[in-house]
């Protein structure tokens, strides 16, 4: 009898075990997360309907989504109501945690779509007209029905191509089913008869490296050459994801240090994959500001880079001249280990690693300027370009952010809250009192 | 009368026993069903918001809702009876009522979280100043507060943690989840993690959600965990967990974000019944994140899409054992005492 008891207890203690321990994994692990997480088979379950539309049980909605849409159904996990700060892996905040004069709270690089249902007006100056920075001007309007986005009033088309705005949402630009995969040989392939297992997310600083048996994801699940959604075909894309890592904590404040993501390869060549003509590797050839592979700084840009502290200060060094607000392309050479191996030792988020670009392999790329999902500034660029000026000067001529009623032309509407935390909680110490805008970090003209 | 004949009656009979057994077995298994009443509303109609916070008054029967920098209180009709704005709070993320019908507001001011104690009518009468917290629990940032028996809880969801203190703010107990369930703060495991759900049962026990995992759990005060629920798209399965709350006979109540229902289950854990489902019908509920219920068995959910907060009537039944199973509140009739398989209907007296 005893050894019955002994033989229950540890078996319940065993189950318990399995039942908490190493359940705690992302739910998309770098490919095809777990299928009944979104998709419901036949709408159905002894007859009741699990979903429901204007379809009969048996049938489902499109795609047999469980969500309304892609997006929503995305953002019923990557958006929480009640975040008091940065989370994880969420990348919107919800209607009731940013009331009027508070900002989104998520700080991942590639930001927060919660900018775009912030909308400021401001008067410049007395007697002039009111301006305005529209919401939708934030960033990538994507439509999630559910949590309150819609498509963009204005835009129709991907800038610079044609892909359609009405159609625009998360699995635009990431494969939900993760079938982008980097091998140990440098190639990324799509799930083809010679590809290999995804044993992992290959984002993070931290993830493992392909080898010769595993595969891992590619970059934030990015779709590849070929990659069209069902539910949007005619726009397959012709560039492969970058070549990049973050750290493993990368939603997160910069007010002490800042989050270093690595772009190393292929950035701005992968967005051309819907604004194709805003790529452009060839200035002066054509006048479109350059992002490229083959857009490199050179040596004059990185060397203003390098140089470049704040307004009025060119006393920087190389070693310490990294700026998360315009960060940089390091232009490694491909996708294969040796490469990520480099930028996973630069990926971090303690300041450990603030070194600046080369002269030979480092370019500028879309990233260097805009954020992926959304700002707090127009054009879902990186730090403000409606004013000359992004800080002003109290009385002792120290740095502060612009007030909304002292200085309405600077501050544009955002409270000195808001301002900061759309530049990432810096303090604006760490800038120079008057200080011009961040486009200076590449061309010193302040 | 022919072997045709005799067969077919058999087979009437059989069918017959076999449907009875069925709806009888369904019966017994099903413990408690719910309806769907009404919306929080004002005299206007239907309050739309998406995802407020909530907090019932099971003594009155009030409901208490925070939007923004908003209190809504709702009588035990759903209907609006009083609003502040609390201007001096900042962001208000949840609030909770003491014994004495005073409202605690859990508020921030930037990056800073103020615990506010006021009066029944939302006028601030003191600042309750945390003390003698421990290092691992001064970075807490909570975004839930719940009071119960003379304590005050604390949850901060992105950090797993949950801090008790007494109502003067003094430490008294803490829980770092992430550490009780042996997740590596070093890898990505505690940094995708986080709580979707946080309430305290009649016992004093703790229940909380883990969305990533898809899973509930309960927590006790020798620190032994509980968990509960697996992943899956089928009725009783957990697709994004939310918000968690317990009624007093020990049903637990979870949010599915994402499959768009409210799953029950009973004290031990085995599910019971499920409602909502997505939709655009009354009784229907889009991404469903917080709950509450009160003293009646009413239960409160919130909601995406601007659909406001949506109150569901739970009826329960009696069980197999022919043991009662009804609320022990004294305003309520049950009117059928004593009968088997008869739902019980809950009124106010």
């Amino acid at each position: 009898m005893k050894v019955l008891k002994v033989s229950v207890i540890l078996i319940a203690a065993i189950l318990i075990t399995i039942g908490l321990s190493g359940t705690a994994k992302a739910f998309h692990s770098g490919g095809v997360a777990e299928c009944e997480g979104c998709h419901t088979m036949h709408n159905s379950f002894e007859g009741a309907q699990m979903t429901i539309n204007a379809l009969p049980v048996g049938t489902t909605n499109a795609y047999l989504l469980k969500g309304q849409d892609q997006s929503s159904t995305c953002l019923n996990c990557h958006q929480h109501a009640g975040d008091t700060g940065p989370t994880g892996y969420h990348i919107s905040t919800a209607d009731a945690d940013m009331p009027a004069g508070t900002a989104p709270l998520q700080l991942s690089p590639g930001g927060d779509f919660g900018w775009l249902k912030k909308t400021y007006s401001w008067v410049p100056r007395t007697g002039a007209a009111t301006e305005y920075s529209y919401g939708e001007r934030h960033g990538h309007n994507i439509i999630a029905a559910d949590q309150g986005y819609v498509a963009d009033s204005i835009i129709t088309a991907a800038p610079g191509g044609t892909y359609p705005a009405g159609t625009l949402s998360c699995i635009s630009c990431h494969d939900p089913h993760g079938k982008f995969r980097r091998l140990n040989d440098g190639s990324i392939v799509n799930g083809t008869a010679t590809s290999k297992p995804i044993r992992s997310s290959g984002s993070y600083a931290t993830s493992p490296d392909p080898d010769v048996n595993f595969a891992v994801g590619v970059y934030r699940l990015l779709g590849g050459i070929g990659y069209e959604p069902k539910s949007n075909p005619g726009y397959a894309f012709g560039a492969n994801p970058p070549a990049a890592v973050v750290p493993s904590a990368y939603n997160r404040t910069e007010a002490t240090t800042q989050t270093r993501a690595a772009y190393g390869l292929g950035m701005s060549e992968w967005c051309a994959n819907c604004h194709t003509n805003m790529h452009n590797d060839a200035y002066p050839t054509n006048l479109r500001h350059p992002a490229g592979n083959a857009s490199k700084l050179g040596a004059t840009i990185s060397g203003n880079y390098n140089a470049y502290v704040k307004t009025g200060d060119l006393s920087g060094l190389s070693t310490a001249s990294y700026l998360s607000l315009v960060p940089f392309e390091e232009g490694v050479a491909d996708h294969t280990v040796a490469s990520y191996t480099t930028l996973k030792g630069h990926a971090v988020n303690n300041d450990t690693q603030l070194g600046g670009p080369d002269a030979v392999n480092a370019n500028v790329n879309c990233m260097s300027c805009h954020r992926a999902h959304a700002s707090g500034w127009d054009s879902m660029t990186r730090f403000p370009l409606g004013n000359e000026f992004m800080t002003v000067a109290d009385g002792l001529g120290a740095p502060i952010y612009p007030d909304p009623t002292a200085n309405p032309a600077q501050a544009m509407g955002r409270a000195t809250t808001e301002f900061q935390k759309a530049l990432y909680d810096r303090p604006a110490t760490k800038f120079a009192a008057y200080q011009r805008v961040l486009c200076n970090k590449c061309h010193a003209k302040d | 009368m022919n072997k045709l004949t005799y067969i077919r009656s058999k087979t009437s009979t059989l069918l017959a026993i076999f449907s009875m057994i069925f709806i009888a077995t369904s019966l017994y298994a099903e413990k408690l069903t719910a309806s769907y009443l009404y919306n929080l509303s004002d005299f206007k109609g239907t309050i739309n918001y998406s995802w407020p916070r909530l907090s019932a008054d099971s003594g009155k029967n009030e409901i208490y809702v925070a939007y923004q920098s908003y209190v809504r209180i709702f009588n035990d009709n759903g209907m609006e009876i009083y609003r502040f704005e609390g201007t001096d709070f900042g962001s208000i993320y949840d609030l909770t009522v003491d014994n004495d019908g005073n409202i605690i507001i859990l508020s921030y001011k930037g990056e800073n979280y103020l615990i506010t104690l006021c009066n029944f009518r939302g006028d601030p009468k003191s600042k309750i100043e945390l003390k003698d917290i421990p290092t691992e629990y001064t970075d807490m940032h909570p975004n839930r507060l719940i009071y119960r028996d003379g304590f005050l809880y604390l949850a901060d969801f992105a950090s797993m943690k949950i801090m008790v203190t007494d109502t003067n703010g003094l430490f008294k107990n803490g829980y770092d989840i992430s550490a009780l369930l042996g997740f590596d703060k070093d890898k990505e495991e505690a940094e995708d993690a986080g709580l979707g759900g946080f309430s305290i049962d009649s016992k004093g026990n703790i229940a909380f959600t883990i969305p990533v995992i898809a899973r509930a759990y309960l927590l006790f005060p020798d620190l032994k965990i509980i968990s509960f629920g697996k992943r899956g798209s089928t009725q009783g399965k957990f697709g994004v967990t939310g918000g968690i709350t317990a009624d007093d006979k020990g049903f637990y109540y979870v949010a599915d974000i994402l499959r768009c229902v409210i799953i029950v289950f009973d004290k031990d854990f085995n599910f019971q019944t499920e409602f909502g489902y997505r939709g655009f019908k009354d009784k229907n509920l889009i991404a469903p994140t917080d709950l509450a219920i009160d003293g009646r068995g009413r239960i409160y959910v919130t909601q995406g899409r601007n659909r406001g907060i949506s109150v569901f009537n739970i009826n329960y039944r009696i069980d197999q054992n022919n043991e009662e199973v009804i609320p022990n509140k004294d305003n309520f009739i049950s009117t059928t005492r004593n009968l088997q398989n008869q739902e019980i209907n809950l009124k106010r007296n």
